[in-house]
């Protein structure tokens, strides 16, 4: 699960990794790697990939801020939490 | 669901030509926040993050698409202008609005087409002053009765586009420059051009580029008429700061195909910094 988000966000923000490695712990949103209107095509992909329903008004954003956070969220809500 | 408004048109509506773009724009984007609070039940200015932090709405795409038979400006005094409204919503995060607009009495020619302007909107919370805006849903709001929008149609596609090609699709790729790009700056006024949420209001972006554009005519093109609008897209990627002063490089081209036409392409950044406030483009022909 790690390296399907991770290769997402590689080719779908490519430009803002500037060619940089992707860590799994690595902060995505205070780093600018994606920028905060971003999370709306991360969340699509998400919920498109896993097959599952993000409840938006139950996560905060910070939430969605590294590999390893977002995997967390989506094991979560596969799990109906 | 559709939301209706009407509006008689009197002296604040109106500039010396009739109904003012700007004009028009704050009150379909006002009648249609209004109608995002109907659909969710509750007034924006009691929007709150999971945390307790403050939402704010905010406009992030813009089309307007005016027929050539029904410019903005022919919209005089007294006129009564029916907004309908439609909303679709990617969860608690985005909605986009559909306003169409006409005169009351012409909204029963269904030969007609109708002006409309498409909205796209988000719900933020200011990061660092203004200089950068965060997504921020809020969680003390129902979206249910809001139809949902789904992701390929959502208008953040096309301003994410245009953010890397600089282009939102207007003004054709071999259409020729007019003369080189001009620059104007401008110093953002904290009183006039400010709103409630002590953001820059989304529409002055729009009165910041026609200064520049009739600065632009007026120091280069003084013999070309006046302009009217048929179509533009709007993206916008940041805000300024309300002492900041801001910079709008404007590109001129000539429609290949109409020669009483050009595309006016719009980059607004801040002088400070350089960072992209806003891509717009438009058509407009000469009257």
């Amino acid at each position: 699960m790690h390296d399907v988000v991770a290769s997402f966000i590689r080719s779908r923000f490519r430009s803002s990794l500037r060619g940089g490695a992707l860590q799994n712990d690595d902060p995505l949103f205070s780093t600018g790697v994606i920028d905060s209107f971003g999370v709306l095509e991360l969340i699509a992909f998400l919920e498109d990939t896993f097959r599952i329903t993000i409840d938006t008004s139950r996560h905060d954003l910070g939430e969605f801020d590294s590999v390893d956070r977002i995997v967390d969220l989506v094991r979560g809500a596969r799990q109906g939490r | 669901m559709v939301s209706r408004y009407d509006l008689t048109l009197g002296l604040p509506h109106t500039n010396r030509r009739g109904l003012w773009e700007p004009l028009l724009l704050m009150h379909a984007g006002h009648y249609l926040w209004q109608s995002i609070a109907s659909a969710i039940g509750r007034p924006l200015s009691e929007l709150r993050t999971l945390s307790g932090g403050e939402v704010y709405a905010a406009f992030f795409y813009i089309e307007e698409r005016i027929p050539e038979s029904t410019p903005i400006e022919s919209f005089g005094l007294d006129a009564t202008i029916r907004f309908s409204i439609a909303l679709r919503s990617f969860k608690n995060i985005a909605v986009e609005g559909l306003v169409s607009f006409d005169r009351v009495e012409a909204l029963g020619d269904t030969a007609s087409t109708h002006p409309f302007i498409r909205f796209g909107n988000i719900f933020i919370t200011p990061v660092q002053g203004n200089s950068e805006l965060r997504v921020a849903p809020p969680a003390n709001a129902d979206f249910s009765a809001i139809p949902p929008l789904p992701n390929d149609a959502n208008p953040y596609q096309l301003t994410r586009e245009a953010k890397e090609t600089g282009s939102l699709g207007l003004i054709g790729d071999t259409w020729p420059r007019i003369g080189d790009v001009f620059d104007f700056e401008y110093d953002i006024d904290v009183d006039r051009d400010t709103n409630g949420a002590g953001l820059v209001y989304f529409v002055n972006y729009i009165t910041f580029m026609e200064r520049a554009e009739r600065a632009m005519f007026e120091a280069r093109l003084p013999s070309r008429g006046e302009r009217s609008l048929t179509h533009r897209r709007t993206a916008y990627y940041g805000n300024a700061d309300p002492r900041d002063t801001i910079r709008v490089r404007l590109a001129v081209h000539q429609d290949p195909h109409r020669a009483d036409r050009v595309g006016l392409r719009y980059t607004i950044e801040r002088q400070q910094d350089g960072h992209l406030i806003c891509l717009s483009e438009a058509l407009k022909a000469f009257v």
